[in-house]
């Protein structure tokens, strides 16, 4: 033990006497007499750009400088913000981190397909069920009060397969529409402008057509007695409930069902046109607005964001099964997204316009940098944030959208 | 060449050549772009975090003077931005001027007055001191000429060796033992590790070691136990222990 001890001391003496005289030697050693490099040369070294001979050349001259020595230390000194700034993200940073981050990424864009694909059949197959789980958390809106006391006075519904709106069999809908042409008034005609224009399928304009052809036409069965009380051409909904969207599909079936008695007032009877057309423009809208929405993923997955052209915008905290609508911005024009963590949400849309939350609820307005339509916006965190237009130019922010500087 | 002319930075090349010249709209685009990163950068230079700290104010606004040219010579305006030629981002050359102009101001004003220390004793290092004072004395207080004579025959041998040196190796010796950097410091300064500065450090020191021993050996024909009654010495004259620092960093 002793030996071994001896012989440890016996190999770091050297040590310190190398320690010492390097010490004093380089402390001691003659500078260099040669000019010092220009800022540019400094500057190039500390990116590394010089090339072999150069840096060879440089370090040589580093080594006898102590002047260039210190600027290289003061150089570092300048550019430590940055790096301290690295150094000091939060514990959560580790969530960005590729390595886990890519999968993770790969996965979640694999559910959200999946589950849009799923919403598309269920869509295509039960469009009313679609339409009721796209709005679940929307409270109804006060024109619906009515339709469930209209809906009791009419018969039961048709069979599921028969309830689609505009798809029924093509004998059904020439009789169905030889009973509605004699019920039409000028409001009825305009929702079916409406229903043709916003149902851009060739089946459905195709059936809006039929009807106002028909409608246009000689009625051989006679008029509408003008005062006949004809429902108002609702505006299309924005928010309906499941229940009433039901409802109102029944209603549509059952007005374009051969099953229903001809003898039907017909009161009665326009009442399920109307609404079946405000359905229609309500579906939609409701098809349109899903086609736009975008979604925001979190770090987290069980929170998610999206948000539709309009200026809505929701936050699910369960992954998606349930929204909550938040309108940070009546009418903004959002097109893109970005939610570092789970509470901060950038968003970006037309017209400069650029919003932020750090808390998931409340929203502020940032200054953009330009007032120009932005196409892509990337955060990192809170401060921090790039946003692209949709020329191509990105700019910038590192304290939270108070200034902005275009990057490269 | 055409690799050289492809790591210019062309956009910042441009931009330096336009305030050079004094376009205007040059100018409004580099003062909205660049103020505030001198700023950051100067506050980060004089080592204060407060944007109001007046070393750092004046050490940004001076380099916009002489960016602009405002100091004219019989052959017009010199700008200083004429030095920029894009080898370098102009970010990191503004970074450079400032760094060079505020190490050149610390070194005018440390030949003009001493430093001190907050107690207001004149800053003197504990190393420099006990090489100092041992350079020719014995620890007995006592002229110690044959000690003298080891450390002089080790010196000589130790020159040539670190002359024989890669350039980034004495680099690294230099910031080390003459500037008395950290591994971390020198590390960040070197763009590696600070690991990988601790390693190579210790490497070039063994190595610089056995060079020496050899030269000592050959060219002045000392025996092994004169080699290392050499070192012995210089042991002496330099008790403190470095060694630690290598390994902790």
């Amino acid at each position: 033990m002793a030996a071994r001890e001896s012989d440890q001391a016996t190999e770091k003496a050297p040590d310190k006497a190398m320690d010492g005289l390097l010490r004093e030697t380089l402390r001691d050693a003659v500078p260099s007499s040669g000019p010092c490099p220009e800022p540019e040369i400094l500057a190039a070294y500390f990116e590394r750009t010089l090339d072999k001979q150069e840096t060879a050349d440089y370090e040589l001259h580093l080594s006898q400088c102590a002047r260039c020595r210190e600027q290289q230390a003061a150089m570092a000194l300048a550019h430590a913000p940055a790096r301290e700034t690295e150094s000091e993200k939060p514990r959560w940073a580790w969530l960005w981190d590729w390595r886990w981050l890519a999968p993770a990424t790969a996965v979640l864009a694999a559910a959200v397909i999946w589950y849009g694909r799923s919403t598309e059949i269920t869509a295509e197959k039960h469009p009313q069920l679609a339409v009721a789980r796209s709005e679940p958390a929307e409270p109804p809106v006060s024109e619906n009060v009515p339709l469930a006391a209209e809906n009791k006075l009419l018969p039961p519904p048709p069979p599921p397969s028969s309830r689609a709106i505009g798809a029924p069999e093509k004998t059904e809908r020439e009789q169905s529409v030889s009973r509605q042409k004699d019920l039409l008034t000028p409001t009825d005609r305009k929702a079916a402008d409406e229903f043709a224009s916003n149902l851009e399928t060739d089946a459905l304009k195709k059936e809006s057509e039929d009807v106002r052809r028909d409608a246009n036409a000689p009625s051989s069965a006679g008029g509408v007695p003008p005062s006949a009380p004809a429902p108002a051409a609702p505006p299309a909904s924005s928010a309906m409930t499941a229940q009433n969207s039901v409802a109102v599909d029944a209603i549509a079936g059952a007005a374009a069902s051969n099953e229903e008695p001809v003898a039907a007032a017909k009161t009665k009877q326009a009442a399920p046109l109307a609404l079946a057309n405000r359905n229609a423009n309500f579906a939609a809208s409701n098809l349109r607005s899903r086609e736009t929405l975008v979604l925001v993923g979190t770090p987290n997955p069980q929170i998610l964001w999206r948000f539709g052209s309009a200026g809505l915008v929701e936050r699910s905290v369960d992954g998606g099964a349930t929204w909550a609508g938040q309108i940070p911005s009546a009418g903004a024009q959002l097109t893109a997204g970005s939610a570092p963590a789970e509470k901060i949400c950038w968003l970006a849309g037309r017209g400069g316009m650029i919003l932020l939350t750090t808390n998931g609820a409340d929203w502020k307005t940032i200054t953009a940098p330009a007032k120009m339509d932005f196409s892509a916006i990337v955060a990192k965190d809170a401060f921090g944030a790039t946003v692209t237009t949709t020329d191509g130019h990105k700019f910038t922010t590192a304290d939270g959208g108070e200034t902005w500087r275009p990057a490269s | 060449m055409e690799t050289y002319l492809e790591s210019l930075h062309a956009r910042d090349l441009a931009l330096a050549r336009a305030c050079s010249l004094g376009n205007e709209a040059a100018w409004d685009f580099f003062v909205a772009e660049y103020r505030q990163e001198l700023y950051r950068t100067a506050r980060a230079i004089v080592r204060h975090g407060d944007s109001r700290d007046p070393a750092a104010r004046e050490l940004a606004d001076s380099l916009y003077a002489d960016l602009y040219g405002l100091r004219e010579s019989a052959r017009g305006r010199k700008s200083l931005f004429d030095y920029f030629h894009g080898r370098s981002k102009l970010s990191t050359w503004l970074r450079a001027v400032l760094a060079q102009r505020y190490v050149d101001e610390i070194r005018r004003a440390q030949r003009t007055q001493p430093i001190e220390n907050q107690d207001g004793e004149e800053r003197v290092d504990v190393a420099s001191q006990a090489a100092t004072s041992l350079r020719n004395m014995a620890p007995d207080g006592t002229l110690a000429p044959e000690r003298a004579k080891h450390i002089a025959i080790l010196q000589v041998a130790l020159v040539t060796a670190i002359a024989a040196l890669a350039p980034r190796d004495r680099l690294r010796l230099a910031y080390y033992y003459a500037d008395e950097r950290t591994l971390a410091e020198i590390g960040r300064l070197m763009g590696e590790h600070e690991a990988t500065a601790s390693r190579k450090l210790d490497r070039t020191r063994r190595e610089l070691r056995r060079t020496v021993e050899t030269a000592l050996r050959d060219g002045k024909k000392l025996s092994n136990a004169q080699v290392q009654e050499c070192f012995e010495r210089a042991r002496e004259k330099w008790p403190f222990d470095l060694t630690g620092r290598l390994r902790s960093g």
